[in-house]
C-alpha cells in the first residue's frame, strides 16, 4: 500500500491540499512523478535521491512512483520535495510517523538535504487550517509567515535530518524567533505635510479616500502629481486584519514578500510604468501570477501618465474595477485574484504638458486628441478629476498651513465608519463609490436648492446622465465627511467642482 | 471632357502656366490632346522639349486611375474656367488648371482668408474666433488651410455658428492632414468644401503647400494674418496676396511676442492694421455701420451680465463680490483666495462653484 503524505498547492491566491502518494514497485529502478507537475516538480527526483542518500537513508532500488492527487490539476513549485521524501521513507519502512494525516509538509530540498524556503506558504497554511490539519512542517525561513495563521501548530526545520529526528525521537529544537508584532499599526515614512500648498486638491484627495472614489490628477510636469499620489495610502484607514491577510497572501503567492513572517500592514502602493503589458497589469503569464491590480488590492494603484498606457491594457482594467476581482482563464486552469483598489491616475493636461500657461502652444484639437487616449469607460469610473497647481505658485505660499496625514486619516476613518454602517449587509458595496443606481436613489436625496444647482451645472456643461450619479456619489461623501445625514447645497457644489477635465473640454473650440 | 482636363494637369514637366497657355491656344484640353506635332510647335512659347512631353504622354492610364479614385472618395473635379471658380483664380496664370473638391462650392463663394501660425497663443485664438464668427454672421465665406492652430480655429468657429467655410489642402482629399482634424474635415464638407489642387492619394509634402497658399490668396478677397512668427509659412500666402494685389490685414501684438514678430513686421511694411472685424467687410457690405451698432449692443449686454449680482443663489452675494475682486486683483488659484479671504474653505468653494456656473469667472 502506498504511503500518503499531505502537502499543498496554490491556485490563484488560495491553497488546497495535495495528497502525495508514494509507492515502490518491482521493476527497473526508476523514479516517476505523476499528477501534472511542472518541470520544478519533475526535477524533484534528482534532489530526492541526493538528499536521501546524504542523510544515510537508502533510496529504494525499485520503481518509485509519486502521485500528486488530485491528478487532473496542474501543479507547480518545488515545495513538494519534503512531502515526497517523507512519503518515500515511510513507504520503504525507514521512517515511522504516527498519525501522518495530521501533518502537512512544505519545503524544497537541497542536495545536501537542507530545507529551502518557498513561496505561497501563507496561503498553504490557511488551506491546512481549513482542511483540519493540525501540524504544519515548513522550512525555518517560512516559519514566521506560516505562524501568522492561528490555531495551527507550525514546526520549522532546517534540514531533513531534523525532520526525521523529530519523528524518530520527538526532538524539536527550533527556536521560534519572536514573530514581529502582528497588531495593526502603520508607520509611513512619508506624510502629506511635506506637500507644499495644494490645499484644495488635498481636500479632494481626502474625499476620494473617504468614499473610495477613483481620482485623476491633471497637472504640468513636475508639479507634484506623483509626490501626492505616493502619500494617498497614508490617509486611507488602517487595514483590518482580514484585509492584511488577503494582501499578504497575494504577495506571498507572487513571491514578493520581502519580510517573511510579518503581515503586510501598510496599504500597498503600486505604480506600474506606462509600458506595462496587459498581462502584467491584470495578471497572467505562464503560471498566471497576480498582476499589478491584484498587488494593489486594498491599496492604491497609481497610473502615472495614464494617456501613455497601452489602450488595450487600460481597457482590460474595466471589468476588474467593477467586480473587485479578476479571473484569468487559461486552457488548463482558471485563477481568480482579488483586486479591490483605488485608482489614482495622473495626466498631463496636453501633449506639451503646460496647458493654460503661456508657453503652451497646443491646439484644442491636439489637446482633445491627447485626452481621448483614455477611453470613455475608464474615465467613467473616475469620479474626481482635479488640477494640481503648478510649482511657481507653491513657492509663493510656503507659509500657508499644512495638514498632516494623521489628521486627514481621522476624517477619512470617520467617514468610512458611517459608510460601513450604511452598507452593512449589502453585498459588494463598502463605500460610496460602489453604490448602485437603486442605492443612490435611496441614500442620496437632494433638497430643492441642491437640485437647482445641479440643473444649472448640467445646463452649462452638458454633462451626461451618467455624470449625474457621479455627482451624487461624490456629494454623498462630502456630506459624510461632516457627518451630515442630508446632502446639502455645498456638498453638491463640491461635487460639481470635482470635474475639471469635463468642464475644460466643454470650453474647447472644436467641432 | 473632365478626363482631358485631368490628363492635361498630369503631364509631367509641364507647369501650370504652360497648361493654361495650351488651353488658351487650342480652346479646350481635348484639342490639346488631339493636336499634332505641327499644331503644337506652332504654339508661341512652347519649346521642343515640352512638345515632346505632350506627345509622349498621350495615354489615359494615369488619368483613369485618378478618376476612379475620385469617384470612390466622392471627390468632384472642376477645371479652372468653371463658373464656380472666382474670377481672380481664373485670371492668375500660375495657378492649377484643375481643382478637386468634396462638399459644395456655393455660387457666392467670395470670402475672406484667415491664416496664421500653427502654434498660436490664446490671444490669436480669440481674435480668430471673433473674426470667423463675425464673417459667418455676415454670410461671408471663411477661407483657410485646415492646418493646426489658427486655420483650424477659423474653420471651427465659423462652423459652430453655422457659417460657410472653404478649406484648401496641400494633399489629396482622401487624406486628412493633420490627423486630429478628421472630425473637423467632415464638418467642413457638410457646411462648405475642402478643395485641393492635387489628385487623391497625394501625400502632404512640404512643397505642396506652396500652391495651396497661392490658391487661398487668389480665392480670398482679403487676407487676415492673425499670428505669424519671424519666418513663417504664412509669408508664402502673404507673398502671393501681394502679387495678386489683395488687401492684407495683420493683427498687432506686443513687440516682444515671438509669435507675432511677423505680423508686426507686416504692419510696419504697410499692411492694414487690424483692430475690428468690421474692417473685413467695410466695402463688401453697405451696412457696416449698422452691424457696428449690433456689436456695441452685444458688448453692453455682456458687461451688464458681469455686473449684475442679484441671482437666486445669492445668499452669499457679498462673498462672491469679494472673490470677484480678488480675482481681478490677480488671484489665480483657489488657495490664493483662501489665504486672502476671511471665509472658510467650504464657503469659498461653494461660492466659486456658483460663480463658475453663472459664467462670471
Amino acid at each position: 500500500m502506498a504511503a500518503v503524505v499531505k502537502s499543498f498547492a496554490i491556485t490563484g491566491v488560495d491553497g488546497y491540499v495535495v495528497e502525495i502518494e508514494a509507492d515502490t514497485l518491482y521493476g527497473q529502478p526508476s523514479t516517476s512523478i505523476v499528477g501534472l507537475g511542472d518541470m520544478a516538480v519533475k526535477e524533484a527526483s534528482e534532489r530526492l535521491q541526493a538528499a536521501i542518500n546524504h542523510e544515510k537513508y537508502e533510496f529504494p532500488k525499485m520503481k518509485v512512483v509519486f502521485n500528486l492527487a488530485p491528478g487532473n490539476v496542474k501543479k507547480s513549485g518545488s515545495h513538494f520535495d519534503l512531502g515526497m521524501a517523507i512519503g518515500l521513507l515511510v513507504q520503504s519502512g525507514q521512517l515511522k510517523v504516527d498519525q501522518i494525516d495530521q501533518f502537512g509538509f512544505i519545503g524544497e530540498l537541497s542536495l545536501n538535504a537542507g530545507l529551502r524556503s518557498c513561496t505561497g506558504v501563507l496561503s498553504m497554511a490557511i488551506a491546512a487550517r481549513a482542511a483540519g490539519i493540525k501540524n504544519l512542517i515548513v522550512p525555518k525561513g517560512n516559519m514566521p509567515e506560516a505562524t501568522l495563521v492561528k490555531e495551527l501548530n507550525v514546526l520549522g526545520f532546517e534540514n531533513l535530518k531534523q525532520v526525521t529526528d523529530f519523528f524518530n525521537n520527538g526532538i524539536y529544537s527550533c527556536e521560534i524567533n519572536a514573530v514581529a508584532d502582528t497588531g495593526i499599526s502603520s508607520n509611513y515614512k512619508i506624510d502629506f505635510c511635506e506637500v507644499q500648498g495644494q490645499a484644495s486638491l488635498l481636500e479632494y484627495i481626502t474625499i476620494a479616500a473617504a468614499g473610495g472614489h477613483n481620482i485623476l490628477m491633471l497637472g504640468s510636469p513636475g508639479c507634484g502629481k506623483s509626490m501626492i499620489a505616493k502619500r494617498i495610502p497614508t490617509v486611507l484607514p488602517p487595514m483590518t486584519e482580514s484585509e492584511a491577510l488577503e494582501v499578504t497572501k497575494i504577495y506571498s503567492v507572487a513571491g514578493l514578500l520581502k519580510k517573511r513572517g510579518s503581515l503586510i500592514l501598510q496599504r500597498p502602493f503600486r505604480a506600474p510604468h506606462h509600458n506595462a503589458s496587459t498581462n502584467s497589469l491584470v495578471g497572467g503569464g505562464n503560471n498566471a501570477k497576480p498582476g499589478e491590480i491584484s498587488l494593489a488590492h486594498n491599496g492604491v494603484l497609481f497610473l502615472d501618465e495614464i494617456a501613455e498606457f497601452n489602450k488595450k491594457a487600460l481597457d482590460a482594467l474595466r471589468q476588474p474595477m467593477e467586480d473587485g476581482k479578476v479571473t484569468i482563464s487559461r486552457v488548463n486552469y482558471t485563477n481568480t485574484y482579488p483586486c479591490n483598489f483605488m485608482l489614482v491616475a495622473a495626466l498631463n493636461p496636453c501633449p506639451c504638458g503646460y496647458y493654460g500657461q503661456s508657453k503652451c502652444h497646443c491646439t484644442d484639437y491636439e489637446v482633445l486628441k491627447y485626452r481621448q487616449k483614455i477611453s470613455g469607460p475608464i474615465l467613467d469610473r473616475i469620479d474626481i478629476q482635479r488640477y494640481v497647481q503648478p510649482i511657481e505658485f507653491m513657492e509663493l505660499t510656503k507659509g500657508s498651513q499644512k495638514v498632516n496625514s494623521d489628521e486627514l486619516r481621522e476624517c477619512v476613518t470617520r467617514a468610512r465608519k458611517i459608510q460601513d454602517r450604511r452598507y452593512q449587509g449589502i453585498e459588494n458595496v463598502n463605500c460610496n463609490a460602489q453604490m448602485t443606481g437603486a442605492l443612490i436613489k435611496e441614500y442620496c436625496q437632494l433638497e430643492n436648492d441642491g437640485i437647482g444647482l445641479l440643473k444649472m451645472a448640467f445646463d452649462r456643461f452638458e454633462f451626461s446622465a451618467r455624470a449625474y450619479h457621479k455627482f451624487l456619489k461624490v456629494a454623498r461623501t462630502f456630506a459624510d465627511m461632516e457627518e451630515s445625514e442630508k446632502i446639502r447645497r455645498k456638498d453638491i457644489a463640491g461635487a460639481i467642482m470635482a470635474r475639471d477635465l469635463d468642464k475644460e473640454n466643454k470650453g474647447m473650440l472644436v467641432v | 471632357m473632365i478626363k482631358h482636363w485631368v490628363w492635361l494637369s498630369q503631364i509631367k514637366g509641364i507647369g501650370y502656366i504652360t497648361q493654361r497657355m495650351l488651353v488658351k491656344h487650342f480652346g479646350d484640353p481635348q484639342s490639346v490632346f488631339n493636336a499634332t506635332r505641327s499644331d503644337l510647335s506652332k504654339v508661341y512659347g512652347l519649346n521642343l522639349r515640352a512638345v515632346k512631353r505632350v506627345l509622349e504622354s498621350r495615354s489615359f492610364e494615369n488619368t483613369e486611375n485618378i478618376l476612379r479614385k475620385s469617384e470612390r472618395f466622392k471627390i468632384k473635379i472642376i477645371p479652372y474656367n468653371h463658373e464656380l471658380v472666382p474670377k481672380s483664380v481664373k485670371e492668375q496664370p500660375d495657378l492649377p488648371c484643375v481643382l478637386y473638391y468634396i462638399g459644395s462650392i456655393r455660387k457666392e463663394n467670395e470670402g475672406i482668408a484667415i491664416i496664421g501660425s500653427r502654434r498660436c497663443t490664446s490671444y490669436g485664438k480669440a481674435v480668430t474666433k471673433e473674426a470667423a464668427e463675425f464673417l459667418a454672421g455676415h454670410n461671408i465665406a471663411v477661407i483657410s488651410g485646415m492646418a493646426k492652430g489658427i486655420d483650424g480655429y477659423a474653420h471651427t468657429a465659423c462652423i459652430k455658428v453655422g457659417g460657410y467655410t472653404l478649406a484648401f489642402l496641400g494633399n489629396g482629399l482622401d487624406i486628412c492632414y493633420p490627423e486630429e482634424h478628421r472630425s473637423l474635415m467632415e464638418r467642413i464638407i457638410e457646411s462648405g468644401a475642402v478643395i485641393s489642387p492635387y489628385p487623391p492619394e497625394t501625400k502632404a509634402f512640404p512643397g505642396n503647400f506652396h500652391i495651396r497658399n497661392g490658391l487661398i490668396s487668389a480665392w480670398a478677397k482679403k487676407l487676415l494674418v492673425v499670428e505669424a512668427a519671424e519666418k513663417s509659412g504664412t509669408f508664402i500666402t502673404v507673398e502671393y496676396a501681394k502679387k495678386y494685389k489683395k488687401q492684407i490685414f495683420a493683427v498687432p501684438n506686443s513687440i516682444y511676442c515671438k509669435g507675432s514678430i511677423g505680423t508686426n513686421q507686416l504692419i510696419y511694411e504697410g499692411a492694414q492694421i487690424y483692430i475690428s472685424p468690421n474692417q473685413l467687410i467695410d466695402d463688401m457690405k453697405e451696412s457696416s455701420f449698422e452691424s457696428q451698432n449690433i456689436i456695441q449692443k452685444k458688448a453692453d449686454k455682456q458687461r451688464f451680465k458681469t455686473i449684475k449680482t442679484d441671482n437666486r443663489f445669492a445668499i452669499n452675494a457679498s462673498l462672491e463680490v469679494k472673490i470677484l475682486k480678488c480675482i481681478e486683483g490677480g488671484a489665480e488659484y483657489v488657495d490664493m483666495l483662501m489665504d486672502s479671504l476671511p471665509a472658510g474653505r467650504n464657503e469659498i468653494m461653494e461660492a466659486l462653484c456658483i460663480l463658475d456656473l453663472e459664467e462670471k469667472i
